[in-house]
């Protein structure tokens, strides 16, 4: 019924919440390195590819990357200004996936009726 | 699902027991002891959490890690500061009473780094029930 793009942007994004609550979570471990969710990339080849099968795992798409940020004198590279910008945009960007999402229900109603 | 709650869970939690050894640190701050006991020990609590997973696929059911593992640390020796104090009513024969080795101005800049660490981690908290909600409206 989605789109599986919308779908896997949805997955992502939230992957990418759990990843920043991570790094959040871990301000102040010694010699932690943050960690990002990547999968706009992945998505992107795949879309370009003419047929963007159902049977792939929408987990198949995601990759974490480790930040390269310089680290602090106790080996952790989190900053907190980073993880809360990516945090606001991340949730910018979900709502505008469930938008999206929504779209196609939204038709769906008005095709049944309106109701 | 809903495992950002779980996450940050793990967060606030480290920085809350943080604030409690500090509040113990710092109101033990002028506690003495005889030189028959040990002084009162700084109290820390450090992070003990390995590395998120190595950068890679993340794949079917996998996470992105799992918050923070932490641990009380009891620092410092049981020394003390040997303060010549005869007027104590603790001191030995000698006049001599255990302070403890506990510096106000360490405590207050790790309470400002609690305190900042904990609401950050509330924040992370609200912007996750701001994307679950959002989630929960689909469909409407």
């Amino acid at each position: 019924m989605v789109n599986p793009a919308v779908s896997i942007a949805l997955d992502g994004l939230m992957m990418r919440q759990e990843a920043i609550a991570n790094n959040v979570a871990n301000m102040s471990t010694a010699n932690y390195t943050a960690t990002n969710v990547d999968f706009e990339g992945a998505l992107k080849s795949a879309l370009d590819t003419p047929s963007i099968g159902g049977t792939a795992s929408t987990r198949s798409f995601m990759s974490t990357v480790a930040s390269t940020a310089p680290a602090k004198q106790d080996g952790n590279n989190v900053s907190l200004e980073e993880q809360a910008l990516l945090g606001t945009e991340t949730n910018l960007r979900l709502n505008l996936a469930l938008r999206a999402a929504e779209g196609r229900f939204n038709a769906v109603r008005d095709v049944l009726g309106g109701r | 699902m809903l495992s950002i709650f779980n996450i940050s869970n793990t967060g606030v939690n480290f920085y809350k027991n943080s604030l409690d050894a500090i509040a113990n640190n710092v109101a033990n701050l002028n506690t003495v002891r005889s030189m028959s006991e040990g002084a009162v020990r700084r109290q820390t609590v450090v992070a003990t959490s390995s590395q998120a997973p190595a950068p890679s696929m993340v794949g079917t059911g996998g996470t992105v890690g799992s918050g923070v593992t932490f641990k009380m640390v009891e620092s410092n020796s049981a020394e003390g500061l040997v303060t010549f104090d005869p007027e104590h009513p603790l001191a030995d024969e000698k006049g001599y009473v255990r302070r403890p080795d506990i510096d106000l101005t360490t405590e207050m800049a790790d309470m400002i780094i609690a305190q900042r660490g904990y609401q950050a981690n509330l924040a992370v908290i609200q912007r996750a029930t701001d994307a679950y909600t959002a989630a929960l409206q689909l469909g409407r």
